[in-house]
This record gives structure tokens, sequence and C-alpha cells, in this order.
């Protein structure tokens, strides 16, 4: 049975990319505009991995990490930030509010299916 | 500078300096008379008098002076109230400028930044239906099923099909063979029936003959010999019976062997044609294989030229649509360049609207900082500061935790 990942962004070009890469590798993706939208889609079915942008409208993806993980369905889901931010300190935030992983955008579809299969939840 | 500095600035030449000079003069004239003449009337006259000429004269120069001083003091702050009135003009002009050119400004990059992600999310959807495509194309996996399987099947498939007709044509005509085989043996059977119904016909003619004699001697013997007469008289009847029988069966036989004879006849004819036709199927059949593995080869080249091209241009829309990116970095960009014009209109605004026209009103520090607050990617920072460093950000920088 194909994994399911979650892909937040704003930006609706980066959802595309995301998602035929990670399509084109087996996986099955759900996509949100933002960390509000993403808490509205995840309604206790099976994610294996989430991926989310920081700097969004609503809900920024550090503050959408940190909601998510109070959800007893995701308390164990992976997360992975993927934002064009680079500062330590805002990686640190990540961090802290439960991410596993952080990707600097522009990403190298290698370097994102990389990054998800050592992430991905069996 | 304000105006009072100008006018102090006329004001500050001491006319001492004027008087000093020609007055001290003067005075060391008069004194020298004094030494030179000794202490008289005319001596006394003499220094009295050097220093006050020296000194009206001291006066004169500074009438004069002042004048000159004033004219040029006149003329000078005329023309530097005229560039301050042209300075102050230009202030406000450019104040008036920026409030109504950054919103022009701000209209424009909102604008641009809007093209540019509808068409590149257009694009991009466009580029990953495409790549979508190209993947059925490679995986083979079409709206028909046949083309699941592949061409060697196919191929095998088909060649067992037709070898299969090849054998059911085998099978028929061995099958004619021997039905050409059992009508020859059934030919010679019917024969021997013939010699058989020649010997009824011969044993009927003896009997006949031996009826007769029996009939003959029968008459001999007078009036005992007339119920041996019927009996013989029946016996020849008998032979004659037989006889005729016999000639029924002959030409029963004939007529037998004759369509025998017949079918015979088009069943070895037919069984040649069959062979013939049979060995032609089997070479067309050969031939239609040979030429549809040659096809099916250049398809199957041709399916693998497509297949390896197909990756080819997928591999080159995924480094396409990798680098559509851009737009994202480019609209948080443009993002914090309305922001940071935004509040830059409104920091003139405020002053404007205010009238706090003065040395530090912008705050330009504080706009600077603010500024940098916004800033999400290295490259800003490096922008902002003007910095020619080569130490850009890493794109595609991986980190776990």
């Amino acid at each position: 049975m194909a994994k399911t990942i979650m892909i937040i962004d704003d930006s609706a070009s980066i959802r595309q990319v995301v998602s035929i890469t990670l399509k084109g590798a087996g996986y099955e993706v759900i996509e949100a505009v933002d960390g509000k939208d993403a808490l509205n889609k995840l309604t206790g079915q099976k994610v294996n991995l989430i991926i989310t942008d920081v700097n969004m409208p609503n809900m920024d993806g550090i503050t959408f990490v940190t909601e998510a993980k109070k959800l007893p369905a995701y308390k164990f889901t992976p997360m992975m930030m993927l934002t064009t931010e680079a500062a330590d300190d805002k990686k640190q935030a990540g961090k802290a509010a439960g991410a596993k992983a952080w990707l600097t955008k522009p990403f190298q579809a290698p370097t994102l299916l990389d990054a998800v299969s050592k992430l991905v939840l069996p | 500078m304000s105006r009072p500095d100008l006018e102090s600035t006329a004001k500050n030449v001491s006319p001492i300096g004027f008087y000093m000079l020609p007055v001290l003069l003067g005075g060391v004239a008069g004194l020298l008379s004094i030494l030179q003449s000794g202490i008289n009337f005319f001596s006394i006259g003499i220094a009295v008098i050097l220093p006050l000429l020296g000194g009206f004269i001291g006066m004169h120069l500074f009438g004069k002076c002042q004048a000159a001083l004033n004219k040029v003091n006149l003329d000078w702050g005329d023309d530097e109230r005229s560039k301050l009135d042209d300075i102050n003009a230009y202030a406000s002009e450019l104040e008036q400028l920026c409030l109504k050119v950054m919103p022009i400004l701000l209209r424009q990059i909102q604008t641009s930044r809007t093209h540019t992600e509808q068409e590149i999310t257009v694009l991009t959807s466009r580029f990953a239906s495409m790549c979508s495509q190209l993947e059925q194309i490679i995986s083979g996996t079409g709206h028909n099923t046949q083309s699941n399987r592949s061409v060697d099947e196919l191929f095998i498939d088909s060649q067992n099909a037709l070898k299969a007709v090849l054998h059911v044509l085998l099978d028929i005509q061995t099958v004619e063979h021997q039905v050409v085989e059992e009508v020859r043996k059934l030919s010679s059977h019917t024969q021997n029936l013939d010699s058989m119904a020649q010997e009824v016909r011969k044993v009927a003619e003896q009997i006949n003959l031996l009826a007769l004699n029996a009939a003959i001697e029968a008459a001999r013997a007078g009036e005992n010999g007339r119920g041996f007469a019927v009996v013989a008289d029946e016996v020849r009847k008998l032979a004659g019976f037989s006889s005729s029988t016999g000639e029924r069966i002959s030409r029963a036989i004939n007529e037998i062997n004759s369509a025998m004879d017949s079918a015979l006849k088009m069943s070895e004819q037919s069984g040649t044609e069959d062979d013939k036709a049979i060995s032609n199927a089997e070479n067309s059949i050969r031939l239609a294989l040979a030429d549809l593995r040659v096809a099916m080869d250049v398809f199957k080249g041709d399916a693998e030229v497509l297949r390896s091209n197909s990756t080819h241009i997928r591999d080159e829309i995924y480094s396409v649509l990798a680098a559509f990116q851009f737009q994202d970095r480019v609209s948080q960009m443009l993002t914090h360049v309305e922001h940071n014009l935004s509040n830059l209109h409104g920091a003139v605004d405020s002053v404007h609207s205010q009238g706090l026209r003065h040395q530090n009103s912008l705050n330009i520090e504080k706009v600077l900082s603010s500024m940098e607050l916004v800033y999400t990617m290295p490259e800003e920072l490096i922008n902002h500061s003007s910095s020619t460093s080569s130490d850009v950000a890493k794109n595609d920088d991986l980190t776990f935790f």
C-alpha cells in the first residue's frame, strides 16, 4: 500500500513540484495551502510524513508543527520543514517545535526523495 | 544653514582691525617725528595728527569695506534664501514624488508578482500533466489492456496460435490420408467380392448344367423319374436365380468399384491439393511469423527509443519543474519589497502630514532595521548590506535534527 505524505505550502507551484516528485516515487500526496488548512485536513487518517513550508498566511509552519504534535494521532508523525529560510535561529525553532529535518529551497528531487525515504514512517 | 547665521556672519566683521593699523602706524610715525625733531609743538602736533589721520583713513576704509561686505552679504543672503527655497521646494517635491510613486511601484510589483505566480502555476500544472503522461508511456500502462503484455509475449502467443492451426491442418491431412488408404483397402475387398460373385455365377451354371442332366436322366427313367424331374427343374430354376443374383452382385460391385475409384481419385487429388495447401500455409505462416518478428523487433526498438526519449524528457521536465521554484523565492522577495515600500511610504506620509521636517525625522536607521526584520533569505540580507560577499545561501541544504 502506498505511503501518504502531506505537503503544506502557500505556493501552488511548490505544491505541484513536490507533489509530482513524490507521486513519481510512488507516494500518495495530500496538499494543504497553510497550517490552518492542514489541521482541518488531518482528520485521523494515517499520514506517514508531513512536509511544511515555514512562512505562510493564516498559520506558519512552526506553529503548525507545534499544534499538530498536540494531536494524539499525529504525535509521532515525522515532520520536515521545506523553506527558503536558512537562519540557524529559525532551524532551532523548528527543531524545538518537533521537526525532524530542514530542507532549504530550491531543492533538487533526489535530495527531497532521500530525506523522505529516511523520515517516512513504515 | 539658517538665515540668522548668514546675517551674523556679516555683523561679525570687526572694525578694530580697520582702525588699529592706521592709528598704530600714525602713532609710530608721530613718535618717530618726536624722536627726530625732539619735543616741540610741531612734533607733538604731527604725533597727534598722524594717528587721527590714520583713524580717519581706517574709518573710511572700514566704511567702504563694510559697504562692500554688506552688499556681498545681501547678495549672498538673497542667493542662499533662493537656494533654501529651492531646497525646500525640492524636498517637498521629493516627498510628493515618494508619496505618489511608491503606491504606483507597489501596485506594479503586486501585479508582476501575481502574474508570475499565476503563469508559473499554470506552467507547473501543464508540465506536471506532461510528466504523468510520460510516466504512462514509460511504464507502458495505456488504456488498452493488450499493451500490458510485452511484445515478445504477444509474438509467442501469436506463434503458438498459428502453430496450433497448422497442427490441426496436419491432423486433418493425416486423417485424409488414412481415409484414402481405407478406401483403397475397401477397393481390394470389392474386387474379391466380384470374383466371389463370378464364382457364384459359375457354380450356378454348373448347377444348371447338373439340373439339366438330372432332367434328362429323369426323362429316361419314365414314370419313376417324374418326381425327380420336378426336383431337377426346381434346382435348374434356383441355379438361374443364383446366376442372375451373381450378375446383379457383379454389377453392384462394379458400380461400387466405379464410385470408389472415382472417390479415391477425388480423395487422392484432394489430398494432393491439401498437401500443397498445407505446405503453402506452413510456408506462409513461417514467412508471416518471420515478418512479424522483424516488425516486432523494429517496434520494440522504436518503443525502446521512445521509452528512452520519454525518460530523458521526463527528467528534463523534472529539472524544469525544480527550476520553477525560483518563483517562490522571487515572490517572497517581492512581498518583502512591497512590505518595506509600504512601510517607507507610511513613514514619509507621516512626516508629510505632521509637517515634522527636521533632521532625523525619518529615522533612517530605524527604517533600515525594520526592513531587515522582514527578510527570510540570506540573499536579502546580503543585498541589504550591499555586500559583494560570495557567501550566498546554500540551496538544497538538508539538515536532520
